[in-house]
């Protein structure tokens, strides 16, 4: 997948509001190189919200959602779905509907009316098949699959968009651990190998520290902190933020320095 | 969980309901009170007249009138996300008939706007519906219901219009039985531009349906404007069924029996189930007019009534299968 120039997706005072009420405050960010984002924040923080907002799902009550500088919402929505693809968490899909249907719904951006390059969609389709490893299963219904790897069909569909952005919100939620991680690593290979820029929601603050070059900390609909994760997590947060109280150990594994936190109590809510 | 659909091959499928339109029309034109034999045939006879001033547009229509009717369900269907959606149960046909009458009963003299305004009358009913029941996405019950309600308040209407004209109903009653009994080439040229019209746009959008049914969220990331292809696909299905319910009234249930055929058969790829069900629907109209001429000949009953006492069954059926899959859902 080729980069072009300067391809920047960035928010400048983004404020949101769900029916008049206010969720998100001036929030500025910008993500411009080839990365692995992740917001976190407790429930209600508003971290999905603003993941909505840079996808264009929600106009912003406030400030702008820029694309190459443009505004996201006065683009043509399917130029802006060839630049950038969305995986919502609350994914439904109709009984028969197969994988390789699936993935083929990705093209849907770069289809006119009549006009299909049938070539280019075939070679997405089956790119995006093979990455995710769903050759197997391509004829199967997304139902009949498991948990994991109806996630690795929607994640090959968003691909199939060959886009440079990639928005997830809570891939991992509903599957068990190993598929958890299965997914994780995916999006990395996606990062590493065809620099996509991922950026996505994560609930889990371990595999946020372990698979992402960059997080955010939202909290009541402000960013808290913003950076490397080794620099961002810290005992300090944990218990400002997540109300939690925890310990912060760096373990050496197969070569690899890997940071944890153990949580091992709870803060009282002192209201 | 429900059964996973057969798959046959789609190509043959079009292939032998197309063989079987080819001879339902065929045999239409041979089966009928009068008989007559092709070899007796000549210019100026009888019987060339009833073949081809009273039996031919008769078939065409048919054909016409179950084609708009299915493909206005099966698209109802696939955009309410709702397998019970059929333009005679929520009320646009109702809508689209009271517009008609009103022209037929207060204008007789300018027939040529019957369809238009008859599809401003579909669109009508059909936003009223949509905006009663939508809640992102419409349950079973509440669609009847709604339909119900405004099919009862056109329909009210449709009386009062006919009380206070009964010197003029004369002229509609045959319309509103519900069949096809005495339709002409007038009617076929009448109905054939929207017809048309609204079958190209629904095989164009036909993909898009299959995109609306992963849900807005999903449909707004690949780049669809959801709101307008909503609109523009529940516009499509209205005009369609006003097409058909200016020839051949209130006439139901088609748009029900026909796309769930054809998901049986090749499942709910919408690319397929949206032209099959124009196929489908053309069969089931050509035939069931033809066993209602022929059944109880010389007596014949109106197509109406027979599709009525073959849908409502089926219908019940599906509401109840509908309806326990949401409870357990």
């Amino acid at each position: 997948m080729e980069i072009k120039g300067l391809n920047m997706l960035k928010v400048e005072s983004l404020q949101l509001a769900y029916n008049g009420n206010a969720v998100v405050n001036d929030i500025t960010l910008s993500f411009g190189e080839s990365s692995i984002s992740t917001i976190i924040g407790p429930n209600g923080s508003g971290k999905s919200t603003i993941l909505k907002a840079f996808a264009r799902l929600l106009k912003p009550s406030g400030g702008l959602v820029l694309l190459d500088g443009k505004d996201i919402h006065r683009m043509p929505t399917k130029v802006v779905a060839q630049r950038m693809a969305l995986l919502p968490q609350n994914l439904s899909i109709p009984e028969d509907v197969t994988v390789k249907e699936l993935v083929s719904y990705g093209r849907m951006p770069h289809r006119g009316l009549l006009l299909v390059n049938e070539r280019q969609d075939k070679e997405a389709i089956q790119w995006a098949i093979s990455l995710t490893g769903l050759e197997p299963l391509a004829h199967r219904t997304v139902i009949s699959l498991s948990g994991g790897e109806r996630q690795r069909a929607w994640i090959a569909m968003a691909l199939a968009q060959k886009t440079e952005f990639l928005l997830l919100d809570e891939p991992t939620t509903f599957l068990d651990l190993h598929h958890q991680i299965e997914i994780l690593q995916l999006l990395g290979h996606l990062n590493e190998r065809y620099s996509v820029k991922v950026i996505m929601v994560l609930h889990d603050i371990n595999h946020a520290i372990r698979f992402s070059n960059r997080v955010i900390v939202i909290n009541e609909g402000m960013i808290c902190s913003d950076g490397p994760p080794e620099e961002v997590i810290t005992e300090g947060l944990l218990q400002d933020v997540f109300k939690i109280k925890a310990k912060i150990l760096r373990i050496e594994e197969s070569g690899q320095n890997i940071m944890v936190f153990i949580p091992y109590g709870c803060l009282n809510n002192d209201r | 969980m429900l059964k996973r659909p057969l798959r046959f091959n789609r190509r043959i499928i079009f292939l032998i309901s197309i063989a079987l339109l080819i001879t339902g029309v065929i045999a239409n034109l041979k089966l009928g009170v009068v008989d007559f034999s092709i070899s007796d045939l000549k210019q100026d006879s009888a019987d060339y007249h009833i073949i081809f001033n009273i039996r031919t547009p008769r078939v065409l229509l048919s054909a016409l009138v179950g084609m708009s009717l299915a493909i206005s369900g099966a698209i109802l269907q696939g955009v309410l996300r709702n397998p019970i959606a059929d333009p005679s149960i929520i009320g646009i046909s109702a809508g689209a008939g009271l517009f008609a009458i009103s022209v037929m009963i207060l204008l007789p003299e300018h027939t040529a706007y019957v369809p238009p305004i008859a599809f401003v009358g579909a669109l009508t009913a059909s936003v009223i519906v949509y905006s009663l029941a939508w809640r992102g996405g419409i349950s079973p019950l509440g669609l009847v219901l709604a339909g119900v309600a405004v099919g009862a308040f056109f329909g009210g209407l449709m009386t009062l219009l006919m009380v206070f004209h009964s010197d003029k109903v004369q002229g509609v009653i045959n319309w509103l039985a519900g069949g096809l009994q005495g339709r002409s080439w007038g009617h076929l040229k009448m109905m054939l531009p929207y017809s048309v019209v609204g079958t190209i746009i629904a095989l164009l959008l036909s993909s898009r349906v299959n995109i609306l049914l992963l849900g807005d969220d999903i449909a707004r990331g690949l780049g669809m404007r959801v709101e307008l292809t909503r609109l523009s696909l529940i516009a499509t299905s209205a005009l369609l069924a006003a097409s058909a319910v200016c020839v051949s009234g209130l006439l139901g249930f088609v748009g029900l029996i026909a796309p769930h055929m054809v998901r049986l058969i090749v499942g709910g790829d919408n690319r397929y189930v949206i032209p099959l069900s124009g196929l489908f629907g053309a069969n089931l109209m050509v035939y069931s007019d033809m066993t209602a001429r022929v059944a109880f000949s010389p007596i014949e009953v109106p197509v109406g009534v027979f599709m009525a006492l073959l849908g409502s069954p089926f219908f019940l059926y599906l509401l109840k299968r509908t309806m326990a899959w949401r409870l357990k859902g």
